[in-house]
């Protein structure tokens, strides 16, 4: 007895016991469907990256936990230009209607300052503070006669204008306008390069828009709450703002979202299209009730894989779900093979001895689809490996219920008069004009071959988020009007305390400040340092003053006289210099009225603190925080890294899937052919699909991203099925309509993939567009070449010896 | 009608003008400024633009003698304004709609600024654009309106606005013999110190170019 004549025997076992075969499975299929209804959505995006290296991890939930991601921003928009003034009080009504929500916590519509303590106040009082070493030096050559009295000149011929009465208060207080060289470093907060701050509220260069920043509690992953938080949003937009005015929203969880939403819909489009044009499929080319059985295996796969995923892990990615329709059409590809051979030679032959000749092809086609998506149980990403194991369990499922289960409901409702009335399509006959398809197949391979050598890897996670038109809208309107403050690379400085947070912080600063180019650092490092560099600041500015003060008082006393001031009016300003002013702390910026930022920039986690700087997403930046001498404490964060980091797993993981799966696949077709020239033919759908989808990507600038690398393994899987099914039945005694099962087979899995492209989540048509290339391209070959091939071989060679 | 019917319905229109009178809580003087608004509001309804002549005096602790500044005002309908000193120093403003300017010094270099962020000129602005426009409204909105003199009229205004209050105390105005335009403007800030600017050689209604805004 052969190794295959164990499914005959199988067959004859269950034959006495078909009733409790049923059962069983109907048990199973049942016990599934139990599962499905507590399978718990996820879309975290933590599942598409790599899980295997901590510090990666790391990185991400430091992305994660930043202030910005519990940030709404808001864009009010005055459409017709005509109620400019109507904008800062609508504004503010919902401003005070949305911190009236559950979601939020608080909304910042511009500086709020303490009405004894504004920016001007901090600025003139904090110039001990912040001065450095260099500014004094800078000052030090304002010391001259000819500098002040051009200086107090200028002064001077500014008290004409009508706001000089304002100014006698600066004048006094600072004659020489040291202040200018701390308003250069409150520059390293200006986190909105293009907005102004009008009537106290962020407003655009036009008037027309105003920008409201909320605070939400609602967590970027928190789907529910955050479909909650939007729709509350609407509603207050409804009641609360007038017509004239626009309202545009942006927030990490208008993404979370969209996403959502996105696959939901797509999830019912694409399941709905793969199922229908199965059922229509089946039924052009069958036309015969029971091929609602190879539906029966083909859903019940989809239903027993969730099932069993679903055992596995809490939740499931709606990636996963959406994979279902490819399943659909893979599952289906084994059993149509014993559904042919049975409804065809059910009559001439016994089911058992049917099932014995065509479990061979199905067992390895299968082993094989296996094999290879086992290799996506070594990936580094969860979500691969999580969508691995859905199509494992589902093609397992199918290869059971196909050998095992099939040919008992076969035989159960055959009739001899339903096989004669069998419409099959495809007859297998003589391979005409192989010269032609050889010469056409090479020509391709030869031109996708060329075009297929630019394709690229895409690690960027944005191009796998769906944003809608709305919302690419919104993004570019904001970014447009505000300035690009979303995409920034970030870098934490942690300390134990506040204060070894901003030591660590200011290093960074003096570390990177000259290498950032043109873009500005965002950093608190300027404006709020360490107590002891506070202190070190303070003291220099007095050594320098006592140094220095008798000079200014008298060319003060010159200057100022000789032009028209009081003898006494730079008083404050002498007396200021021996003053020793508080230290700067977050309070402090509290009250001057930039708490919003501070409180963004200054992350208490856990029992440490961490201070955030913004900084240019560039190589310089990256380099430069890689190198040796880059202070300690310092982690880097950006989502150009993120991206450059998937990509190289892509990269990597694609190398290694493709590599991993062509041996899996020599190994396995060596023992069944036990011939070099077979195994080559049983190579040519998956080198076709292969080498086509290379060609049209690299035609078409398509990526790979971590989704469609997936796709490169199923269609190795699946070409090779097509290849071995076509292999025996070109050299062997063997027809069992594989030219219609490879062709039905192949156009329920293009339908399956097919259904993909109707979806608009990119993950999910990226998975549908590069396998419908390359399972488009592998069952032409597999019908057409290997025959060609095979007759060449066959014509020219010795004769191939079956096994 | 009957004689008693006459009476009955005389005391109950006193009466109910009493009531209501009371109940928005309108003085003798409230009435008297609206009055005024009223008239100047008439003198000034064909306003569409002015040009004239003014002298600027200030008095500020911190320089010992402040020389006097001469300047132009060019004002157009509904919110164009030109205010520029033209001695001792060179300087200036324009306010077009949202948009201001201001230049200081012989080379006319000029720089934008944001009206909400400049109290004074924002002041000096408003005033003209209101007593222009006879919008009473704004100004009513803005600050507590009391009458100094009937005749020439004179009111004095005191800022409402948290922001106006921490510079300007009150601003006196004075109004032409015809009540069309305001003659002079007497802003005292906080601080002790004084802004008093008057107008003369004023045109109403004079072709002025697009071009000086």
């Amino acid at each position: 007895m052969g190794l295959f004549d164990i499914f005959g025997q199988i067959y004859l076992f269950f034959s006495k016991r078909r009733q409790a075969l049923f059962v069983i499975s109907a048990l199973v299929i049942l016990l599934s469907l139990f599962y499905l209804t507590k399978i718990r959505f996820s879309e975290d995006i933590k599942s598409l990256l790599p899980d295997s290296r901590e510090d990666f991890l790391l990185e991400f939930n430091l992305l994660q936990q930043t202030p910005f991601m519990h940030k709404v921003i808001i864009n009010l928009r005055e459409r017709s230009g005509a109620d400019k003034e109507g904008l800062t009080d609508a504004a503010d009504d919902l401003a005070k209607a949305i911190s009236a929500s559950q979601y939020f916590t608080s909304v910042t519509s511009g500086p709020v300052s303490d009405q004894n303590f504004d920016i001007y106040t901090f600025i003139v009082k904090s110039i001990p503070n912040l001065i450095t070493r260099n500014d004094l030096e800078e000052i030090r050559g304002w010391l001259t006669p000819g500098h002040v009295h051009e200086k107090l000149l200028e002064r001077y011929t500014g008290l004409f204008s009508p706001e000089g009465s304002m100014m006698i208060d600066d004048i006094r207080l600072d004659p020489l306008d040291i202040k200018t060289l701390v308003l250069k470093k409150l520059s390293s907060l200006n986190i909105i390069p293009e907005g102004a701050i009008k009537k106290n509220h962020f407003i655009d260069q036009s008037g027309r828009n105003l920008l409201l920043i909320a605070d939400t509690c609602v967590d970027v992953t928190d789907t529910l709450n955050a479909e909650r938080m939007l729709a509350e949003l609407e509603e207050i937009k409804k009641k609360a703002l007038p017509e004239n005015l626009e309202m545009l929203i942006l927030s990490p969880q208008s993404y979370t979202v969209t996403n959502t939403r996105a696959i939901k819909k797509d999830l019912v489009v694409v399941l709905s299209i793969s199922s229908l044009s199965m059922i229509i499929l089946f039924f052009l080319f069958l036309k015969n009730w029971r091929a609602i059985f190879i539906l029966l295996i083909s859903f019940s796969s989809f239903t027993i894989a969730l099932g069993g995923v679903s055992v596995i892990y809490s939740t499931i990615s709606a990636i996963t779900i959406g994979f279902g329709s490819v399943l659909l059409g893979l599952s289906d590809d084994l059993s149509l093979h014993v559904y042919f051979a049975l409804r065809r030679d059910g009559g001439r032959y016994d089911a058992g001895h049917i099932m014995s000749e065509v479990s061979r092809p199905v067992l390895y086609g299968g082993l094989i689809i296996i094999c290879s998506l086992s290799l996506l149980l070594l990936s580094e990403l969860p979500g691969q490996r999580q969508l691995g194991l859905f199509s494992i369990i589902g093609v397992i499922t199918s290869l059971v219920f196909t050998l095992v289960l099939l040919p008992q409901m076969m035989r159960a409702t055959s009739s001899s008069k339903e096989i004669k009335s069998d419409n099959i399509i495809l007859v297998k006959g003589k391979t005409s004009r192989p010269i032609l398809y050889i010469s056409l197949w090479i020509i391709m391979i030869i031109a996708c071959f060329w075009s297929g050598k630019g394709i690229t890897f895409d690690g960027d996670l944005n191009n796998l988020n769906y944003r809608s038109d709305e919302l690419k809208y919104i993004e570019g309107y904001i970014k447009r009007t505000w300035g690009d403050f979303n995409s920034r690379a970030m870098i934490f400085s942690e300390g134990d305390d506040l204060e070894s947070a901003l030591m660590v912080n200011e290093s960074l600063y003096n570390y990177i400040k000259d290498d950032s180019g043109k873009e500005t650092i965002i950093s608190i490092a300027p404006v709020l340092p360490s107590i002891e560099t506070q202190r070190s600041n303070i003291d220099t500015w007095k050594s320098f003053w006592s140094e220095n003060k008798n000079i200014v008082t008298r060319i003060f006393e010159n200057e100022g006289s000789s032009i028209g001031f009081t003898p006494d009016a730079f008083d404050p300003f002498i007396k200021s210099l021996d003053e020793s002013p508080d230290f700067i702390t977050p309070d402090t910026l509290n009250r001057a009225g930039i708490s919003a930022l501070i409180d963004s920039l200054i992350i208490p986690y856990k029992e440490k603190i961490r201070i955030l700087t913004l900084a240019p997403d560039n190589e310089r930046i990256r380099a430069l925080l890689k190198a040796s001498d880059c202070p300690g404490g310092v982690r880097f964060v950006s989502q150009g890294y993120i991206g450059e980091m998937i990509r190289k797993t892509v990269g990597h993981d694609f190398v290694h899937f493709i590599a991993g799966a062509l041996i899996v696949i020599l190994v396995l077709l060596i023992p069944l052919f036990r011939d070099f020239k077979k195994v080559m033919l049983s190579m040519v759908p998956v080198v076709t699909g292969v080498v086509f989808m290379f060609g049209i990507m690299g035609l078409f600038d398509i990526a790979f991203n971590i989704f469609n690398v997936i796709s490169s393994i199923l269609l190795i899987g699946l070409g090779i099925d097509y290849g071995i099914f076509m292999v025996c039945r070109c050299s062997e005694d063997y027809e069992h309509d594989t030219d219609t099962a490879v062709l039905l087979s192949g156009l329920t899995t293009v339908t399956g993939f097919g259904a993909l492209i109707f979806a608009s989540h990119p993950a999910l048509y990226s998975i549908g567009i590069t396998v419908l290339l390359g399972i488009g391209a592998a069952i032409p070959s597999a019908i057409y070449v290997i025959p060609a091939l095979y007759h060449y071989f066959d014509k020219g060679g010795k004769k191939v010896v079956s096994l | 009608m009957p004689k008693h019917r006459i009476i009955f319905l005389t005391i109950l229109f006193v009466f109910t003008a009493w009531i209501s009178g009371d109940e928005q809580g309108v003085s003798a003087d409230e009435v008297k400024t609206e009055a005024i608004l009223l008239r100047i509001k008439q003198a000034s309804s064909n306003i569409e633009s002015l040009e004239g002549d003014f002298v600027q005096k200030k008095k500020l602790e911190i320089l010992k003698d402040m020389p006097d500044s001469y300047g132009k005002l060019y004002y157009m309908s509904p919110g164009r304004l030109r205010w520029e000193i033209t001695a001792p120093v060179i300087m200036g403003f324009i306010i077009n709609g949202e948009h201001g300017k201001k230049w200081r010094g012989k080379d006319g270099r000029s720089m934008k600024f944001d009206l909400s962020r400049e109290p004074l000129i924002a002041a000096i602005s408003n005033q003209v654009f209101s007593w222009a426009r006879g919008d009473y409204e704004r100004l009513k909105a803005g600050y507590d309106i009391s009458i100094l003199s009937e005749e020439p009229v004179e009111i004095r205004l005191r800022p409402i606005s948290p922001v106006e209050q921490k510079y300007i105390e009150s601003i006196d105005l004075a109004f032409s013999e015809e009540e069309s335009h305001v003659t002079k403007i007497e802003i005292n800030d906080k601080k002790g110190g004084s802004t008093q600017i008057s107008f003369s050689n004023m045109k109403i209604n004079p072709g002025l170019s697009e071009e000086i805004f």
